[in-house]
């Protein structure tokens, strides 16, 4: 039996979807579950079909978490530099994290924002397939050893290249350190601003009533094959207001038939009004 | 009376005597007389006398037995009174005798016996026996006071190895319970519980764990050095130390009333197998008894003992605990790398799947378009098969070449133009003429697209090109064409003008003829809308022309003729054949509302797919006169 017999029959009896993501990907992940559970295949198959729970471990398993603090230290200004003149004109905001992972991104922007003087009139939405993972994003507790490593050369890469003038940010404003502990605990006023849900992106619908003006979707779609890359494109689309931004990883393009409908600004990219016809 | 007794003793004695005496003179006499049986003489006293001569003697005899008698009740009085005496003096000592031994009985030790001990054996003894009553009632004491002492330390001793076994690993609660116990258990006053506290051989300190009635000051200061003050001498030298005399500041024991010294201190070392790990501090009012100090020592001992344990097994937990918690992270960052890894991986994926479709499109282009890459300054770096073919040269003619020589003379200011264009980021795009090897004038279709690093600097300039020349002659020659074309085409439209002109004229004049008629004339066109609206009709409908211009018909008509007038409900509706030619009457709606029947004459008129209908009527009254 093959891999994508298995994610069929995972479809058929769990909510989850994973038959479009990159078939090397889940591959090497199922693989690594099969590994860890000591599992054959037959008794892959029995558990997915007969135990929930371990269905939810399954998914908490074979997705990937990876986020840091200011990922990618040197591209966060010149994302404000173009979203700011952008976002100061607004009364307000929305700005949804699309696989938020444990929400370091999520606070790494919110503090920006605060700095910038935004984030009273931001409004924040986080969504994760993972529940453990939406339940980090809740808690803002991170390691601190490896945290303080980012925060540092975010310091650096500020100092060198400020955002809208900002070259220093004092992070006890944001952070309970607890050193012996090796916590970083996330304050609660931050905590609070984001609201953050269990979502699966491979679900056609948008687990929103409102639209955004930046959708931060850093490193996700590489988990998936292109049809499902370009379905979800035209679901950001669809849930960006005109002129709105998405935001995706460093080494993430757009492809497709639905690039056209974005225009890359930098590192943004921006909602277009390219009018497409519809053949019914 | 004993005299009284003694003078009477005499006389009667005295008495006793000349009786005696007096007896014996008259039995010799009476005896005596017998003699003159034998004798033939009188009797008579003198014959007695003569005959007998010692019965002078016992005349006298009274007188000597009296005196006898004296002599001897003297004698005798006087041994009485030795006597008397005697016994007197023997009573008194009975009396003596009995009132020690009373005392004895009734443990009353201090008394002593008033007699001449060196003599009276009896006395010797008596005070003997009460030296060793006095001795085993002493030693007794000492017995009584030793076992008291023994079941208090074992006692205390039972109820400390339950307190120190309860405990297993607070450190805290341990040492508390410890103070509080040997406060209550020894009556003492205060007590303070240090715990040697050693990180490292250079930080060694003494760390106040808890303790008993310290007043505040004293408890706040938590910490004292290894080697410092008595605590740290006590443990240096791992003996306990006993202070009977205390320096007025050393301690103070504060109760509600006021405060005071104690009046001794006890610091013992918690010490087993010579190892020190801490060291009790007690103070008292009272002195310490030796087996007291026995007893802090030996508990001491078995404080240490636990505590050596109760710090084992602390240790032991938290070193399992951290190699858990080791075990724990590493797994965890075990995985965090495998997260990493498989991102990277699904990354380096992607790019290579853009790396095909990149190829894909690249070779498309190589394959449909004239391309070449050249510097900010025109220098050729790299051009396609394509290319050479178009411009007839040969790869190493070109090496190296400016794209400046393809171009004709007077297009080469122009580049220059497009190049600076182009190094301010701008693309270009357009129709050019170029330059072949032989000479020969080509066009082509250009875009020069500057191609951005990520530090937004220009590294080169693309250009993709298509040949055009073929187009661009067909062009011409079709412009050429085209131009004779307008011509014919103007002098048409000119003729057009001056019909349309005339037929317009004559428009007008048909419309004013019949606008001045009598009739009430209205022209309809295929849709219902009245076209036309002469004087007669506003006349009679009492409508303004522009209130009926572009409307419905059947705004001039009553909905039940509409309905119900078959003349009126084929005129009114679009799809209906009309009743053409014939005169008819029906009834018209004018704009107050009320109706009136009138004469139509209904004509057709058909130009191309344009119906139009006018209609003639005539006012019915009219018409009877």
């Amino acid at each position: 039996m093959d891999f994508k017999h298995y994610l069929q029959v995972l479809k058929e009896h769990s909510p989850y979807d994973f038959s479009n993501y990159s078939d090397n990907s889940i591959k090497r992940r199922l693989q690594k579950v099969i590994a860890d559970n000591d599992l054959s295949i037959e008794e892959l198959l029995l558990r997915t079909q007969n135990d929930n729970h371990f269905v939810e471990q399954l998914v908490e398993d074979i997705t990937v978490n990876t986020t840091e603090l200011f990922r990618d230290p040197e591209i966060w200004p010149s994302f404000y530099e173009q979203l700011y003149p952008q976002l100061k004109g607004k009364k307000t905001f929305n700005i949804w994290h699309a696989g938020s992972s444990s929400g370091m991104e999520v606070y790494s922007n919110m503090i920006i924002l605060n700095e910038l003087g935004l984030l009273d009139r931001a409004r924040i939405y986080a969504t994760d397939i993972s529940k453990s993972m939406v339940r980090q994003c809740q808690m803002g507790s991170y390691q601190y050893e490896f945290n303080k490593v980012q925060i540092e050369q975010f310091e650096r890469i500020l100092k060198k290249n400020p955002i809208n003038g900002i070259s220093r940010i004092d992070f006890t404003q944001y952070f309970d350190f607890d050193s012996d502990n090796d916590r970083l605990n996330v304050k609660d006023f931050l905590r609070d601003k984001v609201q953050v849900r269990q979502h699966d992106l491979v679900q056609e619908k948008s687990p929103f009533y409102n639209k955004f003006d930046i959708i931060f979707c850093r490193n996700v779609l590489i988990y998936f094959n292109a049809a499902l890359q370009s379905k979800i494109y035209q679901m950001f689309h669809k849930q960006l207001y005109p002129k709105g931004c998405m935001i995706l990883g460093n080494h993430e393009n757009l492809t497709g038939f639905f690039k056209t409908k974005f225009k890359k600004s930098g590192p943004l990219y921006v909602k277009t009004n390219v009018f497409h016809f519809k053949y019914q | 009376m004993v005299k009284v007794s003694i003078k009477n003793i005499r006389s009667r004695y005295t008495l006793r005597g000349f009786m005696l005496g007096i007896i014996i003179y008259l039995l010799t006499l009476i005896s005596s007389t017998s003699i003159f049986e034998h004798v033939n003489q009188p009797v008579t006293f003198y014959n007695l006398y003569r005959f007998f001569p010692g019965l002078w003697f016992i005349t006298f005899l009274p007188l000597i037995t009296a005196f006898a008698g004296y002599i001897i009740a003297g004698n005798f009085a006087v041994f009485i009174r030795k006597q008397r005496k005697h016994i007197k003096q023997e009573a008194n000592k009975s009396e003596k005798v009995l009132e020690f031994v009373d005392n004895l009985r009734q443990d009353n030790f201090e008394s002593d016996l008033n007699l001449n001990h060196r003599k009276d054996r009896l006395a010797q003894s008596l005070l003997r026996l009460r030296d060793y009553l006095i001795k085993s009632k002493k030693d007794e004491e000492q017995r009584r006071i030793e076992e008291e002492q023994r079941t208090w330390v074992t006692q205390g001793l039972a109820h400390f190895g339950e307190l120190l076994r309860k405990e297993s690993d607070n450190l805290e609660d341990l040492s508390y319970n410890i103070i509080r116990y040997l406060v209550d258990y020894m009556k003492i006053n205060q007590a303070g519980f240090y715990l040697l506290n050693s990180i490292n051989d250079t930080d060694k300190y003494f760390e106040l764990k808890a303790c008993v009635a310290y007043d505040r000051k004293k408890f706040a200061d938590k910490r004292i050095n290894w080697e410092e003050g008595l605590i740290g001498r006590c443990a240096l030298e791992k003996q306990t130390i006993h202070l009977t005399d205390i320096p007025d500041d050393y301690l103070n024991i504060t109760s509600g009333l006021g405060d005071a010294n104690p009046r001794s201190i006890l610091i013992v070392p918690l010490k087993t197998n010579d190892e020190i790990y801490g060291v009790l501090e007690m103070a008292s009012f009272k002195d310490f008894a030796e087996f007291e100090v026995e007893f802090v020592e030996k508990i001491a001992e078995s404080i240490a003992l636990t505590i050596s344990s109760v710090q084992n097994t602390i240790r032991t937990t938290k070193l399992l605990k951290e190699t858990q918690n080791q075990a724990e992270r590493m797994l965890q960052q075990e995985e965090e790398l495998r997260q990493n890894l498989e991102e990277m991986q699904a990354t380096q994926e992607e790019s290579d799947r853009r790396e095909v479709e990149m190829k894909g499109i690249l070779e498309a282009i190589d394959h449909a378009a004239i391309s070449s890459e050249f510097e900010t300054d025109g220098t050729l770096i790299n051009v396609n098969q394509n290319f050479l073919r178009t411009f007839r040269y040969n790869p190493e003619e070109i090496d190296g070449q400016n794209i400046k020589i393809f171009f004709f003379k007077d297009d080469v200011a122009e580049m220059d133009q497009i190049l600076t264009d182009l190094r301010n980021g701008h693309n270009f795009k357009g129709r050019v003429r170029r330059r072949t090897k032989m000479g020969d004038e080509i066009y082509l279709l250009t875009t020069y697209t500057p191609v951005i690093d990520h530090e937004g600097e220009i590294i080169k300039i693309l250009s993709l090109e298509n040949d055009i020349t073929e187009q661009v002659k067909m062009e011409e020659e079709l412009k050429h064409s085209k131009d004779e074309l307008g011509v014919m085409l103007d002098e048409a439209k000119k003729e057009i003008i001056e019909q349309f002109k005339e037929v317009e004229s004559v428009k007008i004049r048909n419309e004013k003829t019949l606008e001045g008629a009598l009739d009430a004339i209205i022209t309809t066109n295929k849709n219902g809308e009245v076209e036309f609206f002469n004087a007669a009709a506003e006349k009679l409908w009492g409508y303004e022309r522009s209130e009926v211009l572009g409307q419905n018909v059947s705004m001039l008509f009553s909905d039940s003729s509409i309905a119900n007038d078959e003349f009126v409900s084929a005129f009114v509706a679009t799809d209906k054949n009309k009743i053409i030619g014939e005169r008819r009457e029906a009834p018209i709606k004018n704009k107050v509302g009320s109706e009136e029947p009138v004469l139509f004459l209904l004509s057709e008129a058909e130009v191309g797919e344009d119906h139009s209908y006018t209609a003639f009527i005539q006012q019915v009254e009219v018409e009877l006169f």
